[in-house]
Formats: structure tokens, sequence, C-alpha cells
């Protein structure tokens, strides 16, 4: 293994010159922030937001120096690179660009899903951007939700940025081509092809900006919380409890035990478990309908365990069940583990505060 | 199950033999199950082009040229005349179903200005009372031409002398002669050819970029209208050199009217033993055949254009991307334009110091003889407007030149004719050769027009992959408008940084070669200002 140096913003760095790293790479295994919008490694997407641009400044032979912008995540690394990403050049270039995405983006960032969790907002806020050249060229669109499934995925067309990581994620790694573009040039679109988009909700986790979001409800727990007190019911639900449990370990450091108590202490009313064993496999809500007749009995007793007097809040990682039961009148949130790890990270943080 | 790189051959057959000319859902089902892939992904490679429509078009397919050289020549004009005759409106459909009026930037046929597309039929020279007999009861004459084809065996001595030397030493004879791509890049063919030779693997291409499009340019149409043959022996000459097996020819969708002709002498090739199995005995296969495009002019980009070959829409490859090293399906692949390969043959056939290093030129504009003519380098711009144009045009005053293309420079008049029409010459004052295209624009063109109408065609044809490019084309002619109006510092400083910016950050020649034409066009227009 050759181990190559270079320095990026004026920080020596060293890298396997046969992995055929790019410049990207090499400064996010050092830590090292290049604002990047559309790269993903593990998916093939470069160079198509362009913010990454950084500056190469090479020594020639007569002692001159020469400077050439160049994208980092499409710049393989070479031994003795001097990268500057915040070069004066560098940082006119993708501010200039961050305008022009911005330019094309609407913004009512309060009102939006991703809001403090946006990518370009990050970028923008890192370069100061106060005062925007380029005039508005967004139409603006109403949000939609996948027909005939359960709005787990909001689409707001009108902030797409065009990065490309929904269509990658969704055909490179799910193999499901729920994701295409349409036409090209200005009127290039990225589209949900609601045939084959089972409502999984990737794209929306992939997506840098507030384009595709995946709803997350817990507002709407503390809303009843609020409103309910302790008429609330929290039921955790799933094919498999002891699956659902390791991934709430995982995701939010507390199993159902710890967070039954937490509930308590909120001020729930009762807490639940139910495993259903015999709930039909398949993608989503698409094959649960298909058997809705042989899969009746254990329709019923979902129900039954998420309907009663009061507002439910429902715990899960499966798609289709959730889906399910969010038709229940009763059911006033259904919570994934991403949910419950912001839910424990705001308690902790009301707990601090009293 | 069908080869995936045949999916936009097939799409364009099926439209084609469509009455309405679309793609309906019933093909694209059918379509789902030959190729193995989703619906959604046919969808997703159909919209990229413009010829290609997932909704009913007409049954007769209008294509009206909107280049700047057509917009200016009578178009403009024009438009409004093809629009009532046929019911239709620029992009729609007529409402009886029977035309569809398909705007198409640059149809390579600018000597001919203003020019429009029945189906396969080219019209050019077009007047009110011509466009009223073409959609009125037809016309006989058409000036899709036909040329005399046929050849015999003594006019392939370029190829016939190459199997008798070594690729090295026929890289090296297209050295000395200094042979540079035609395409509008310039790139030394032998170092191209070389870097493929040397390639490691077994599997190599070669591809003809028969995609012409820049507007203004037409002399691929020309070559290929009249010499095919010595093209293809360019390819068989190439493939000899650097190893490959299998060679295709982009064509255009908008040259589909040579494409028949084309498929019939390739087979007449293979059955002398010009191309194919065993060529002139010598033991080394090629074979080659032809692919159409679909109205997509980013396609003539290199890498656009491979995306395009293996079944697929036509966006351009992430850069750095080298073809020759990693080209169609990540093999090996020397692609050139056609007039390169047309050279190549020659190189051989005359020899490396005997060759005499001429350009296709396309004049067009307010000249008396606009058209295609080889002409050798180093002569002044105005002896070439003089000797091969005809002279400017009677009562016409030359404002400018625009030189290479679209996406070249454009010059003053006076500066101009000074000028010398070679690599050198034009370098110094910031132009190429580019494509040999010559526009002589006359004081009728307005040049904020002339600039809207060019970044109209790019927008549309830009193939949206990269920030700079896309949204910089929107906001630049937005922001030209705004100075036509206001004349404003800022908009004129907002206008540069955007410039600016596409040239430092976009992906392809497209984004970065847009500033040259703009940057070149707005001097002008500030000078006129002025005065």
């Amino acid at each position: 293994m050759a181990t190559g140096k270079m320095t990026i913003d004026g920080k020596p760095v060293t890298f396997d010159q046969e992995g055929g790293l790019t410049v990207l790479q090499v400064a996010t295994r050092n830590g090292i922030w290049i604002p990047s919008l559309c790269s993903e490694e593990y998916l093939n997407v470069r160079g198509n937001c362009r913010v990454c641009m950084v500056e190469i400044v090479t020594k020639l032979a007569d002692g001159k120096v020469s400077r050439k912008l160049t994208p980092a995540c499409t710049t393989l690394a070479m031994d003795g690179m001097v990268v500057e990403p915040f070069s004066l050049r560098a940082l006119e270039l993708r501010r200039s660009i961050v305008e022009l995405i911005l330019a094309n983006h609407r913004r009512n960032c309060t009102g939006c899903h991703k809001n403090k969790h946006c990518q370009l907002q990050k970028i923008a806020d890192d370069l100061h951007i106060v005062e925007e050249d380029y005039q508005e060229a967004f139409t603006p669109l109403p949000e939609k939700r996948i027909s005939g499934l359960h709005g787990i995925l909001q689409v707001n067309r009108d902030r797409c940025i065009r990065c490309g990581r929904c269509k990658a994620y969704c055909s490179q790694v799910l193999g499901r081509h729920g994701v295409m573009t349409i036409g090209k040039g200005w009127d290039m679109k990225f589209q949900i092809h609601e045939a084959f988009c089972n409502d999984c909700g990737k794209c929306g986790q992939v997506c840098p900006v507030g384009c595709l979001c995946v709803d997350t409800q817990l507002e709407k727990f503390w809303d009843a919380l609020d409103r309910f007190g302790n008429q609330v019911k929290v039921v955790f639900f799933a094919r498999n409890l002891e699956a659902l449990n390791q991934q709430l370990k995982e995701k939010s450091g507390y199993h159902m035990e710890k967070l039954t108590k937490l509930f308590y202490q909120l001020g729930v009313g009762e807490v639940r478990r139910q495993a259903f064993p015999d709930w039909p496999e398949g993608y989503g809500t698409l094959a649960w309908t298909a058997q809705r007749e042989t899969s009746f009995p254990v329709w019923r007793r979902l129900e039954e365990t998420v309907t009663g007097e009061g507002p439910v809040i429902g715990i899960t990682t499966d798609v289709s069940m959730k889906g399910v039961v969010k038709e229940v009148s009763e059911v006033r949130a259904v919570l994934t583990p991403e949910d419950v790890e912001l839910l424990i990270l705001q308690s902790l943080l009301d707990a601090a505060r009293i | 199950m069908k080869v995936k790189e045949y999916i936009l051959q097939e799409m364009i057959r099926v439209q084609r033999e469509d009455e309405a000319h679309y793609l309906r859902d019933e093909s694209l089902e059918r379509m789902v199950r030959e190729f193995q892939v989703t619906k959604s992904f046919l969808q997703d490679a159909a919209s990229f082009y413009g010829d290609l429509s997932l909704v009913p078009r007409g049954t007769t397919i209008i294509k009206v040229c909107t280049s700047p050289v057509c917009h200016f020549a009578g178009k403009r004009e024009l438009i409004g005349l093809v629009e009532e005759l046929t019911g239709a409106k620029m992009g729609e459909t007529s409402a009886d179903g029977k035309y569809f009026l398909e705007p198409v930037g640059c149809l390579g046929a600018c000597d001919l200005a203003p020019v429009m597309m029945v189906d396969d039929t080219l019209y050019g020279n077009l007047t009110e009372e011509k466009i009223k007999e073409i959609l009125g009861h037809g016309v006989e004459e058409d000036d899709t031409v036909e040329e005399d084809l046929s050849w015999n065996m003594d006019d392939f001595q370029g190829l016939k002398r190459a199997v008798t030397l070594s690729g090295q030493e026929i890289i090296q004879e297209l050295e000395v002669a200094g042979l540079t791509g035609r395409g509008g890049a310039g790139f030394p063919a032998a170092v191209k050819w070389r870097t493929v030779r040397e390639a490691p693997g077994q599997t190599k291409y070669i591809v003809c970029n028969g995609d012409e499009g820049e507007p203004g340019t037409f002399k691929d149409r020309y070559i290929l209208q009249r010499d095919p043959w010595k093209v293809v022996e360019g390819m068989v000459i190439a493939a000899y050199a650097t190893g490959a097996s299998q060679g295709y020819i982009y064509l255009r969708g908008e040259y589909y009217y040579l494409y028949e002709r084309f498929c019939r002498g390739l087979t007449a090739m293979e059955e002398k033993g010009l191309l194919g199995k065993n060529i002139l005995g010598r033991g080394f296969d090629f074979h080659v055949v032809v692919r159409m495009g679909a109205g997509a002019y980013i396609c003539g980009e290199e890498t656009a254009l491979l995306e395009s070959l293996e079944g697929g829409r036509g966006q351009v490859r992430t850069k750095p991307s080298i073809p020759a090293l990693r080209g169609l399906h990540g093999k090996p692949t020397l692609i050139n334009n056609v007039e390169t390969f047309l050279c190549a043959a020659e190189v051989l056939e005359q020899g490396a110091d005997a060759y005499e290093d001429k350009k296709y030129v396309c004049i067009s504009g307010c000249v008396n003889g606009p058209g295609v003519y080889r002409v050798p380098f180093g002569l002044s711009l105005m002896e070439l407007l003089e000797k091969y144009g005809g002279g400017i045009r009677e009562g016409a005053r030359l404002q400018f030149l625009h030189i290479g293309g679209l996406t070249g420079g454009c010059v003053d008049g006076e500066t101009a004719l000074e000028l010398f029409y070679d690599k050198a010459a034009l370098h110094e004052v910031g132009l190429s050769v580019g494509t040999g295209a010559i526009f002589a624009a006359d004081e009728n063109v307005d040049l904020l027009e002339y600039m809207d109408c060019g970044l109209d065609f790019y927008c549309r044809e830009s193939c949206g992959k990269c920030t700079p490019c896309r949204e910089g084309l929107y906001q630049l002619r937005r922001e030209l408008g705004e100075y036509g109006r206001s004349g404003e510092e800022t908009t004129s400083r907002r206008i540069y940084r955007l410039l600016d910016t596409m040239e430092a950050g976009s992906n392809c020649g497209l984004g970065q070669g847009v500033p040259r034409f703009i940057r070149s066009a707005l001097k002008l227009y500030e000078r006129s200002k002025k005065v």
C-alpha cells in the first residue's frame, strides 16, 4: 500500500494511493469538511451539484504556480497535491453556485420538515449568504403524498436541487427504479413513479433538502400528551418484538423497558406491547392489501390492540403495519426508532430545564 | 431477452411505425418484457430525447429549425405562416391531430436557411410560397440530396496502404501529418488513437460521431451525402491500428434520410471484403453498425454519445472521463468526428509528408454562395468569404462573423476580414476553428436577440446534470433580457458573474463554452451602444 501525502486546507493528510480515492473522500476520512450536496460514497453520484469546488495549487517546473478550480468529488487524490477548499476563488465560485441553487428552491424553512437538518441551509449559512444575486426561478407547487399509500413520503418538487441522490438510491441500492428523471436541461425533473414506489421513505432520508421528507410524526406525540395527558396510550407493535427492541436499542440507546418507564414518567396513561408473528410479508401496504381477506384475523387483532378510548401513539419499524394502523382514527401518530431517538433527546432537554 | 444497448433504437423504430408518432403504453409494456427493464427506466430514457414522445403527436411531424442562423434568415417571420397552415403551435399538436411542430436546434442545413423538415424530407430556402406549396399539396423538389454513391475498389487506397503498415506506423503518420479532431475540440488524433491502441484489453470500439448539431455547422451532412465510404475507410484503418473489432456510426436523428443508404453501402463493402470478416484478406475483422440519435444536441458530446449508444439517456458522464480508456461499456473507445475519419483515410492514402491539411468550412449568412467548401488553412477570412462564399450579398453590410459554431466567438466585421483562418492566428484573438462554421451576420442581426435565440437553444439542449450550466443558462437568458431593457451596471455585473461561474464550474464543454460566445457577443454589443 503506497501512502500518498497531500495538504487539504493547510492540514497535512495521508491516503492510500491505490484506493482510487477522490479529494473529497480523503478529506472526509481525515475529518475535514468540504461542503457538498450530491456526492455520496455508496452511491454512484458525483459531480452534479458542483458545490464542493476546491482550488488545486500546483508548482510548475519553472517556479510558477498553477491554480485550478475543480470539484473535490471528481478529482483523484494525488501525492503532493495542495488542496484549498476555502481559497478566495473557491469560495467565490461556491457562493455563486449555491446562490444558483437557492434561486431555484422554494424556501419556507420554518414550515419545512428538514428545517435545521437541511444540508443546503448548513452550507448557505456557512458561506454567510446574506444578499443573493440571482432572481427566484422556481415555480411553487403543492406538497404531494404518494397516492394509494400511507403518506410517509412527502414530496415538494419545488425544493428539488437535482442532486440525483434519490434516483441513485432507489435504482442502485433498492433496485426499484421508483424515481425517474423526466426531460433534460432546464426542464429536467426528478419524479416519483407511483407504480414502483412503495413509500419506504428511503429517498426522503437521503434527500439533502426538504424536497423529499419522511413525516416524523413526533410533534403529534407531544401534542397528544399536552392535550390528553394520561389518556394517551403507547403501543409497541411489530411482527417480532425482539427485533423491534433491538432496533430501538441501536437507534435510541434505550430498549422497550426503559422506554416504558420514560413514557410513564412523561405522563402517558398506558404502555402496551403486542407481537403479530402472522402478519403477512411483502412490500409495504400493497402486498397487505392484496392479502387482506386472508389476513383479516391478524388485522382485527392489530386493530383491537390499538383502538380504545383515547389517543394512541404507535411505535414500530414495520412499514406495512404502520401504514395499516394509521387508518384507525384513534391513532394520533406512529413513531419510528429515529423519532424515539429524537423524543429522548427532547425529553432529556426538557427535564434539564425543569 | 434483448440487449439493453438496443433500447433507444427500438423506441425510435416503434415510434416511427406508429400512426400518431408516439410510444404507446402497450409498446412500453412489451419492451419491459423484452429488455427486462422497468417501465420507469424506459420513460426516463424516452423523455430525454426531443424526437421521442410518450403522448400522441400527429401523423406528420414538422421539424422547424430554431437556430440563430435560420431565425434571422426568415424563420422568425415565417413561423407564423407554418403555425397557421398546420393549425398547430410550436411544440404542440394541431387540433385535428394531423401535425406536430417540433422545435429543433439546427437541422444541419444552414446554407439553405431557413429550413424545415416534413417527416424525413428536408426543405430549404423557405419562402411563403414554398411553405404554402409544401403544406398544401406537396412539392416535387426537395433538398435531401441523393448523390450517386457508387464506388469502386480503386477508391480505398488509404486502407490498402494502411494494412501493409503496423498500427504504430499508422499512428505515426497521423502524428506527422498533424491531424487534429474536426468535431470542434481539435484534439490531436494521433494521441487519441495511440491511447486506445495501448489501452489494456481485448475489446475495443470505434465510434464515428455523426451527431452534428452545432448551429451553423453542416459539413458532416455534406460529407455523409457525398463520400461516406471514405469515412468508413477511416474507421477501418482505425480499427486495424487500435485492435478494435466493432464500430458504430452514431447518426443524428435528423439525418435519418441517410440511414437506409448507409446500411446498404456497408453491406456492399462487406461483400467486397472491405468490411466484416478477414478484411482485405489480412485476417482482421471489423463490423460496423449505424445507430440513430433521436433529437438531442448534447449527444454530440463524446461521453453523452456513449451513454446514448448504451441505450439510455444521453447524459454527460462525470468528468474526468476518458473514452479512450473507459468508453462504450467501459471499454477503450476511439470516438472521432466524421471529417476526422475521412482525413485519416486521406493521410494514409497520400502519405503523411505529402498530406495537405484542409478543412471543410460551412459558410452561411449574408453571402452569395453559402455552402460547404474545402479550404486550405492560412487564407484570410476575407479571401474565404470572397473566393468561396461568393462575397457579401448586395446591399448587406457585414456586422460580425461567428466562427467555429454557436459556442465559438464572435468578431466584428472589420477585424474579421483581416484575420487569417488558421489555428494559431485565431487562437491569438481568442477564437478557434471549432467545427469549421463561419456565420456572416449582417446589420439586421440584433445582437441581443441573437444571444437570446442561442440561449433558448442551450437551455433546452443542456443535459441538466450540473448546476452551473442548467441554472446558469436560464439565469443568463433572463439577465440578458433585463440588460437589454435597462442597461444597468448591476445587471452587467451579474451577467459576468454567471459567465465566470459557468466557465469554472460546468462539467462539460457546453457549459464551459457558452461563456465564450456570450462574452464576445456582449463585447460587440457594448461597442455598438457606444457608437
